[in-house]
């Protein structure tokens, strides 16, 4: 079960993304636009763009083998007293599990992704100077909805945690 | 992936471009080279930096004597006060630049000081603060973003870093880094010439001010100088005299205790050939007959009393003249010039004026050898043996054997005094001739009777050597040319 | 095959302070996702990643050489995706003297030099480079 603490987490992130490999071990990486965590709390949902990799299902079909990674900022136990933005985003965690299901995003699946496109905004505009254009271009209505059980999750806050697994 | 090909325009751009940078660049080298003045090699640098090329911060730091700090001399585009402000070698761009004497291009550093912050408060977090260092400042924009840094090298020697930054995240081209390496590098030859230009101008100051004054400083120094000399020349003489009169002074104690005993031999005659005169008196106006007066035991008594004390009267005045005569032999007061003179005499005139001193327990042993005369001023010589003489009976303690020798070597001969006393210690020997040197204890000798020795026979373009072994002795070996010149 | 080689305009993508993604897979098939503040151009066929910190993805390119490295270019509505194949690690010579240069640079200013030490500049060997154009929101 994913800690409540990391669930609070992933309802605050901004930056997805995830990793797959084929059946030739060679990995690829894929933009994910928005993620829910299922109400049991073992699984997680992923949204992806319309132009999402043509490799990414025919890898899961292959070894189901797949790693989701977010970062951003938080209001948990970790972040910064007063809050730092560019300290804060870097929080981040990894979900290693097997694929189960995907589907067609529906509406629900845009408004995750509508109020993660609105999260980044408000983070990177001011902290990398992005343009509102440039960050509405990366937040598109969701085209495929992938949900995977986590088997295991890892701090990936830089810093000398990096890589513990967190107990789940 | 197929490179998209430029068009005419696109050429003909990049060449406009190109020859308006070229046009830039010569016109900066023609007035960076124009002048020796730094604050105007300066001002053309930073000038250029901002007004042609759009970069709005810069600065130049120069090296400072120790090769560790940098230190801010010229800036432009910053708020408050940057000149003075100094970087450490080795810290920063602007530091790492220095210590590695390479280009550096950094961009987008907000971002890097975000994720290091992130490391950083992970690592306190977890009770690492221990190898956590504070950050250093630098000067420069708190908030850069993209920043090159250059180091200005003249013949390879670093003299500085120059450094343009921006505060908008956008990175600076290889074709702007191009150009402001190629300002800085014409900068780092302007600014070495300046500088050495500088430092030529400060010494030809300092020395035409030294001109100015040195005449000045001439008269006073040697006024100084001379102040100097004659009080060293007075010192000199009145030590001198001290010597002589210690010198002197024992001298005289020995004469007066020589001439005392004839003297004292005399004085008891007196009342001896008083009372014998009487009685002889008596008995001749007894008129007694000359039987009766040849018969008389009291008057043969006395006659015989008076021959005695004739005789004793006749030593002891042949004693004092003999005294008297190795006084003035030994001070050859009417002979203060060169003359040949036989220098056995003046020896045995020293030792009969130190006979007091000798007879406690000394034995004078002497070998003299078949000397020539000797071209000398013999007054000088004698106090020499005087010196040499009193030294040897000091070191005896009162007790041992004074050796005397002498002989003919060659064109010149050599005189020898040796003692059994105590000997002198290596390093003691070393400086034995110095003016001023003695063991003998503070205000007991003068300690330059040596020294005075040493000058005489050097006057006499001669030599004197000493050899010592502790607890054995000591010898002096006097080496004069029989005729100097 | 001819050799891959990266295009100019990657340059500016690989600078512009984005973080990148680099994805990796363990030798047991297991794939792994992490970021990257910056990845090196060393030349037209090859890139070159920092090895500061010993982490799961060097472990995975130990056991599986393969990589693919994710490059934003935001403004341009662009992500350029590279893959390499690991080629060697340097602890001397430009490429490794240009980075420990950089990293030795930002170390010091910001308190981290007992923390950031470059130990190694793994050169990777580019594969294949395909750019994805997304467009624009609307």
């Amino acid at each position: 079960m994913i800690p409540e603490e990391i669930v609070r987490f992933l309802e605050g992130a901004t930056v997805g993304f995830a990793a797959t490999r084929d059946a030739h071990l060679v990995p690829h990486i894929h933009f994910v636009a928005g993620w829910i965590v299922g109400d049991d709390r073992k699984t997680i949902t992923c949204f992806f763009p319309p132009n999402y990799s043509k490799v990414l299902m025919p890898s899961l079909q292959d070894n189901g083998q797949f790693a989701l990674t977010v970062l951003g900022s938080t209001s948990g136990p970790k972040a910064s007293k007063p809050p730092r933005p560019d300290v804060d985003f870097h929080e981040c965690y990894q979900f290693k599990g097997d694929y189960a299901t995907s589907r067609l995003a529906n509406a629900a699946d845009a408004a995750v992704v509508d109020r993660k496109g609105e999260s980044f905004r408000k983070l990177f505009v001011p902290l990398f100077g992005f343009s509102e254009e440039a960050c509405a271009a990366r937040f598109k209505k969701p085209a495929l909805a992938m949900t995977f059980p986590v088997r295991e999750i890892f701090d990936q806050t830089p810093g000398p945690g990096a890589g513990r697994r967190v107990e789940t | 992936m197929a490179k998209k090909q430029p068009t005419a325009e696109d050429l003909a751009a990049e060449l406009d471009q190109k020859s308006a940078e070229i046009r830039i660049l010569q016109r900066v080298s023609s007035a960076i080279n124009a002048t020796l003045d730094l604050e105007e090699i300066y001002g053309i640098v930073l000038g250029t930096m901002d007004e042609i090329f759009g970069f709005h911060h810069s600065l130049i730091l120069l090296l400072d004597e120790s090769g560790e700090t940098l230190t801010v001399v010229a800036s432009r585009g910053y708020e408050g006060q940057t000149l003075g402000g100094q970087v450490r070698v080795g810290t920063g761009l602007i530091g790492v630049v220095a210590k590695k004497r390479r280009l550096m291009r950094l961009s987008n550093l907000g971002s890097q000081r975000g994720y290091i912050a992130a490391i950083r408060k992970q690592m306190e977090e977890a009770g690492r603060s221990g190898e956590l260092e504070e950050a250093a400042p630098v000067p420069g924009l708190p908030n850069v973003e993209s920043q090159i840094g250059i180091p200005l090298l003249s013949k390879d020697n670093l003299i500085g870093v120059f450094s343009v930054e921006s505060a908008e995240q956008k990175m600076f081209s290889d074709r702007e880094e191009t150009l402001v390496a190629i300002v800085a590098n014409q900068a780092a030859s302007a600014i070495h010439n300046a500088r050495l230009y500088r430092a030529e101008e400060q010494r030809r100051q300092e020395l035409a001010e030294l001109n100015e004054t040195l005449e000045d400083r001439v008269r006073a120094r040697t006024a100084e100088l001379e102040r100097a000399n004659r009080e060293l020349r007075d010192m000199q003489t009145q030590l001198v005299q001290r010597e002589k009169m210690a010198s002197l002074g024992m001298l005289v104690a020995g004469v007066a205790h020589e001439i005392n005993t004839p003297i004292g031999a005399i004085a008891a005659n007196t009342d001896l050939v008083r009372r014998a005169t009487e009685i002889v008196r008596q008995r001749i106006e007894d008129k007694g007959s000359p039987a009766e007066l040849a018969g008389d035991s009291r008057l043969r008594q006395a006659v015989e009393t008076l021959r005695q004390a004739s005789q004793t009267e006749q030593l002891a005045c042949e004693r004092v003249t003999s005294i008297v005569k190795s006084l003035r032999n030994f001070a050859r007061l009417d002979e203060s010039e060169e003359k040949l003179v036989d220098l056995h005499e003046g020896i045995e005139s020293t030792l009969i004026l130190l006979r007091h001193e000798l007879k406690k327990g000394i034995e004078v042993v002497k070998h003299y050898g078949d000397l020539p005369q000797v071209l000398c001023f013999p007054s000088q010589l004698n106090q020499v043996f005087m010196n040499l003489l009193n030294n040897a009976i000091s070191a005896t303690g009162g007790k041992g054997t004074i050796t005397i020798t002498t002989a003919r070597d060659g064109d010149g001969v050599v005189l020898r005094f040796a003692d059994t006393g105590g000997g002198i210690s290596p390093q003691n020997l070393k400086r034995i001739f110095d003016p001023g040197f003695t063991t003998k204890g503070v205000g007991v000798g003068t300690g330059l009777g040596l020294s005075i020795c040493y000058r005489i026979i050097q006057h006499h373009q001669g030599t004197i050597e000493v050899s010592s072994e502790v607890d054995k002795g000591t010898e002096f070996t006097l080496r004069l040319p029989i005729q100097p010149h | 095959m001819g050799e891959v080689r990266l295009p100019d305009e990657i340059r500016p993508v690989m600078e512009n302070g984005i973080p990148a993604q680099v994805g990796t897979c363990s030798a047991d098939g297991i794939p792994n996702a992490t970021d990257i503040s910056r990845v090196y151009y060393v030349d037209s066929e090859h890139l070159a990643l920092s090895n500061q910190f010993f982490s799961k993805t060097i472990r995975n390119i130990r056991e599986n050489p393969r990589a693919c490295v994710n490059l934003n270019d935001l403004e341009a509505f662009t992500c350029w995706v590279v893959h390499l194949e690991f080629d060697r690690s340097e602890t001397d010579g430009p490429i490794f003297d240009t980075m420990d240069m950089q990293i030795e640079a930002i170390a010091s200013m910001t308190g981290m030099s007992n923390v950031f030490k470059l130990k190694a500049a793994d050169i990777y060997r580019v594969t294949s480079v395909e750019k994805i154009e997304y467009g624009p929101a609307s």
